[in-house]
């Protein structure tokens, strides 16, 4: 597994593009120490490698799909109600692409 | 150097539901935007995924007709990426396990022999929100987003444009004729990913290969192919490596043009969906997909051609789904499958044509059409059926019979005793006629002709006419 350190999570919030102050950087990092030690502990458990990995924590298999029936949309006032800013309907966002 | 080009194909699908893949939100083409969005396809929290039951039956039809492996459990899987397509910041995709695998297509590569293209997966998935860039902001219409979409992966096997072109089509007319999709490339219901590298012949490495994406039309994707094919040859052959790279094709210059330069591949974090739980279905589910999907292109075609149809006859009736679908309406009055595919390829067409409508606009019922071709069947002329046709374009309200009355055309007599005596008749009557015709005016045995059509009330094929003149005109 991928050792996580300050620089593992320094990225990872460059990536997601936020930041945090050092001491919760150090907190982070201390509860992922936990996490991973009790994931090494799980590791431990014998004949763990005849098992596929699991999604789900017991067999949870269903057979329902919904009816391919349309209901009533939002209206256009509900669906853009939390949008910044909007233009001819759309939601308006500073250029995506270069 | 000759080099081998290499060519694999991603096809996505958007599929003809009522409802969107995860949501019940309407799904429709060209509503106003924003307009055909539910509070998960927004991502607003606590919303959850629901599987559409009609876009897994639409899935099951394709991978069948694809000779599919079919798996019988669903699973989806997360693709994350943080992007203004999609609010969720994720996509809800199969992954690790599509609804199918290991299929075929079957195609006519460039020398009309069969080819076998190999498949290697379909997957559902939810298409992405539609974004409009401009020069310094992007505009968002969420109604595309969560629109259920068959996403088709080839083996790299295709090795022309023209057997890319071919395979779309054939993918095309799967997804058309099974119902699962307009398949309008142009409106962007099919849209079309490719991958093309090129080695040395009898090398098995593969070479840099680069994607041009979404391209509009069948057309067009053999041009872009053609063109990458040698724009990619000419750097091998020159020295100058191919860099990994996505590029459109401009249908102005008939050339692919650079988008980017690939960098790493992005890493997608995939993860089986904690939200939907693994869908079981019933082998009854399947096999009842399966033997409800209406019948394919292939099979219409097949069955089209053992009645009488030209293979190019039948290929053009079955270009637009709605004219197929007119033709068959019509064989159940018309007798003969040729003389009503010649009327709907060519008088039908043409009507459209010229006024730049479809099938569905037709005012003419296929029902009388059919009963329109039976007329030609039981002796009337082609020019007569016609005259009758276009009667009836202006009146549609009229039945067969009623127009024919109306416009007082009577069945042809085939009676060559008739037509002799009535050519004579009109022979002795315009001796100048005779003389003009013998002294080099062609024209005056049309007017011979005119005169034996007005005595026989226009009951006489012209046809017989002309002969029958022609050979007495030379006697006097």
């Amino acid at each position: 597994m991928k050792e996580i350190n300050l620089d593992v999570l320094h990225d990872a919030a460059h990536r997601l593009l936020f930041d945090m102050s050092d001491e919760e950087y150090q907190t982070l990092l201390e509860e992922f120490g936990i996490l991973t030690k009790q994931m090494e502990l799980i590791g431990k458990i014998e004949g763990l490698e005849n098992y596929p990995p699991m999604t789900f924590p017991f067999p949870c298999e269903v057979d329902y799909l919904r009816e391919d029936v349309a209901t009533e949309p939002l209206s256009r006032e509900e669906a853009l109600s939390n949008a910044g800013s909007v233009l001819d309907g759309e939601i308006k966002i500073p250029k995506v692409v270069g | 150097m000759n080099f081998e080009a290499v060519i694999g194909l991603e096809i996505h699908v958007q599929m003809k539901t009522k409802s969107k893949m995860f949501s019940s939100s309407p799904n429709a083409f060209s509503k106003s935007p924003n307009t055909e969005v539910t509070v998960f396809d927004m991502a607003y929290p606590g919303t959850m995924p629901v599987v559409n039951k009609q876009a897994v039956i639409n899935a099951i039809r394709v991978a069948n007709a694809l000779h599919m492996e079919i798996d019988h459990t669903i699973c989806f899987d997360r693709k994350n990426y943080f992007y203004s397509d999609l609010p969720k910041g994720f996509q809800i995709t199969q992954q690790f396990r599509p609804i199918g695998k290991n299929g075929y297509l079957e195609i006519l590569d460039r020398d009309n022999k069969k080819k076998r293209i190999n498949i290697e997966r379909i997957h559902m998935e939810e298409d992405t929100c539609k974004q409009l860039h401009f020069a310094d902001y992007s505009l968002l219409d969420y109604n595309r987003a969560g629109t259920p979409l068959v996403e088709i992966v080839s083996r790299p096997e295709i090795r022309n444009g023209t057997e890319a072109m071919r395979y779309v089509e054939g993918i095309r007319n799967i997804v058309v004729y099974s119902l699962t999709s307009d398949g309008k490339m142009e409106e962007g219901s099919l849209r079309c990913d490719v991958n093309v590298s090129l080695r040395p012949y009898g090398v098995k490495e593969f070479g840099t290969k680069v994607e041009i994406k979404n391209i509009n039309s069948l057309k067009n994707i053999e041009q872009a192919l053609d063109y990458e094919i040698a724009r990619q040859s000419a750097m091998l052959l020159s020295g100058t490596p191919v860099q990994q790279e996505t590029r459109r094709f401009d249908e102005a210059s008939g050339k692919t043009i650079l988008m980017r330069v690939k960098t790493d591949a992005v890493d997608y974090k995939y993860f089986p969906e904690p939200n939907i739980t693994p869908i079981a279905l019933s082998d009854e589910f399947v096999q009842n997909a399966i033997d409800t999907c209406p019948e394919l292109y292939e099979s219409k075609k097949a069955r089209y051609v053992a009645s009488g149809l030209s293979d190019t006859d039948a290929d053009i009736i079955l270009s637009d789904i709605n004219m197929a679908s007119y033709f068959e309406s019509a064989l159940k009055s018309a007798k003969k499958e040729k003389t009503l595919a010649n009327y709907l390829i060519v008088e039908v067409n043409g009507y459209l044509n010229k006024r730049g409508i479809s099938i569905l606009d037709f005012p003419l019922e296929p029902e009388k059409l059919g009963e329109l071709t039976n007329l030609q069947e039981d002796g009337f002329t082609h020019k007569q059926c016609v005259d009758i046709l276009n009667y009836l374009l202006e009146e549609p309200t009229l039945s067969v019979e009623e127009a024919r009355k109306a416009k007082g055309i009577e069945k042809m007599v085939q009676d060559d005793n008739l037509v002799l005596s009535l050519v004579t008749e009109a022979l002795n009557e315009n001796p100048q006629s005779i003389a003009d015709f013998k002294g080099g005016n062609g024209r005056a045995i049309g007017f011979l002709i005119g005169q034996v059509m007005k005595k026989a009330k226009g009951k006489v094929n012209p046809a017989d006419v002309s002969r029958v003149m022609n050979e007495e005109i030379k006697k006097r």
